[in-house]
């Protein structure tokens, strides 16, 4: 039996609300959602990019500060994961359909913009840099941030696993306080719901492109997208209803292998010299640009390069903050055990060297047919962004196998990413109840795919992103407020010895 | 773009981050209840 807790009731009503509306006037909300967030991102722009460098700075100062010796958990605990193990969940958490779906597609859409500017070899290098940027140190410190509050306050502190937990433990539990703190959990369940709904969304296109290469089909309508959207939302809700334990940490590994065993095909059947080539160069390009990149507001460009820079790396931050909670939580749980600094590096640097063989890999062989070959692959970066990864591999043997996994990895994906956020939003609107009722994660569940529906409808995927940073951008204030809650937490602990 | 809309939302920003500076500067509740528990520890040793 469910219990309504005025949480529950006001969360599934605004994000049921958001839904509802979107299914019946999908393009009305898609317009006031980019109108919305264009206006937020032009005012906010350099306060997105300072509070995402400031987190930075705030993780690489703790972690190697005394701080960095303390255990997430009592001073006896031992992590429940091989290092190894742990790395692997965490790019399948904070990454999942994104890798797959911006791989190539990524780099050449930024390249179209900047060749004309830089000159192409020039813009092939930019490209590359930008995009491992909107991946890398900047979105993981994001992440690591929010996770390394949950996990200090739920196993060092034995607070409640809960967005608001820190804000009243930390200063009291006052009537503001706890008010705050509910205001806190239903910003994150909606910046969860409508993040997770984009990636629905982002998955159902990827698996249609991949259908429509499979079968030569030639855009195929919406009754193919509606069919893949049923089988996906059949797919999550079994696990809603059983709990499959292990098995669900099976099936993201699974997705994870998928990814690495085509990141190894394409770099082995491809032009393996021209594509570390690109590896290495990137490297030196982001680990000596990076910082300076975290304070580029791109002010002084006319509107094509705002209008760019908001719709890329100011849309990605936001991006990261909408998933923040969710990952927050997942990587928290996963890490207990860990210390302070083994968890911050680990968390913001193993997934950034990751992304940088991710995208110089896949963006490499991209940058490949667009400078060597007559390939039409930027006409197709161009208008169908969707299409680029099946385009890249039908270029390699084997196409119908590699495009059926890609399919089934983005499938796994999606089904893993929604059963985890439905279990996440089911703990955050029960008081942090570690074992959600069956009820609660399977309306959320529901809810996640009726905003996925709203995003497939609007069959944009720039709408999708500006529905994500609508639900997503009040989060960055909680974000901060939970980074001073663990600042001031820190000053009380003695300093621990290595 | 509407300067007042650009202008209000600017200062809710400076509002917050001077909200957040005060916040971080005070003492609060778990620094109170932490002396507190730390008095107590010393009591019980001169006992």
């Amino acid at each position: 039996m469910v219990k309504f807790n005025p949480l529950l009731l006001v969360a599934l009503t605004v994000t049921a609300a958001i839904a509802l509306w979107g299914i019946l006037d999908t393009a009305g909300l898609a317009e006031l959602a980019r109108q919305a967030v264009k206006v937020q991102l032009t005012s906010r722009a350099w306060f997105i990019m300072l509070t995402a460098s400031f987190i930075l700075f705030i993780c690489i100062v703790i972690a190697i500060s005394p701080w960095g010796n303390i255990k997430l958990g009592a001073d006896e605990d031992v992590p429940e994961f091989t290092t190894v193990s742990w790395m692997t969940m965490l790019f399948a958490a904070g990454m999942g359909v994104g890798l797959l779906y911006y791989g190539t597609a990524e780099p050449l859409s930024h390249y179209l913009l900047i060749r004309e500017p830089e000159g192409p070899r020039r813009a092939a290098g930019l490209s590359l840099f930008v995009t491992v940027f909107n991946w890398g140190l900047h979105a993981w410190a994001i992440y690591a941030l929010t996770g390394l509050v949950i996990a200090y306050f739920s196993f060092r502190l034995g607070c409640a696993t809960l967005v608001s937990a820190p804000i009243v433990k930390v200063f009291g539990s006052t009537a503001l306080t706890r008010t705050v703190g509910w205001l806190s959990d239903l910003l994150a369940i909606v910046a969860i719901a409508i993040g997770i709904g984009g990636s629905v969304a982002i998955g159902v296109f990827q698996i249609r492109e991949g259908v429509d290469a499979l079968f030569g089909l030639q855009n195929s309508g919406l009754a193919v997208t509606l069919t893949i959207f049923a089988a996906l939302c059949l797919s999550f809700t079994l696990p809603l209803l059983v709990d499959l334990g292990r098995g669900m940490a099976l099936l993201s590994n699974t997705a994870m292998g998928i990814a690495l065993a085509l990141l190894v095909f394409v770099l082995l059947f491809g032009p393996t010299h021209f594509i570390m080539g690109g590896v290495v160069q990137l490297i030196g390009d982001y680990f000596s640009g990076a910082v300076q990149h975290g304070f580029r507001t791109f002010t002084f460009m006319d509107e094509v390069g705002t209008n760019w820079f908001q719709s890329w790396t100011l849309n990605y931050i936001v991006w990261w903050l909408a998933w923040a909670p969710f990952v927050g939580v997942f990587i928290a749980r996963i890490s207990r055990g860990r210390t302070i600094r083994e968890f911050l590096l680990g968390v913001i640097l193993a997934p950034t060297l990751f992304s940088l063989f991710w995208f110089g890999i896949f963006g490499s062989i991209g940058f490949y047919a667009a400078l060597n070959t007559d390939l039409p692959i930027l006409d197709i970066a161009r208008d169908n962004i969707s299409g680029v990864a099946f385009f890249v591999l039908q270029q390699f043997p084997v196409p119908a196998l590699t495009i059926l996994l890609v399919v089934i990895s983005a499938f796994l994906f999606v089904v893993t990413s929604v059963v985890s956020a439905a279990f996440v939003l089911g703990m955050f609107s029960t008081s942090g109840d570690l074992d959600p009722p069956v009820g609660v994660k399977v309306m959320w569940g529901g809810i996640l795919g009726a905003l996925g529906l709203v995003m497939i409808l609007s069959d944009s995927i720039s709408a999708a992103r500006s529905l994500i940073a609508l639900g997503a951008l009040p989060f960055i204030f909680v974000v901060l407020l939970l980074a001073v809650c663990l600042l001031k937490a820190l000053k009380l602990e003695r300093p621990a010895k290595g | 773009m509407n300067e007042l809309h650009d202008t209000l939302i600017n200062i809710q920003i400076f509002a917050f981050v001077g909200l957040l500076i005060w916040l971080y500067s005070r003492p609060s509740h778990l620094e109170k209840t932490s002396r507190d528990e730390g008095a107590e520890v010393l009591r019980d040793r001169e006992d």
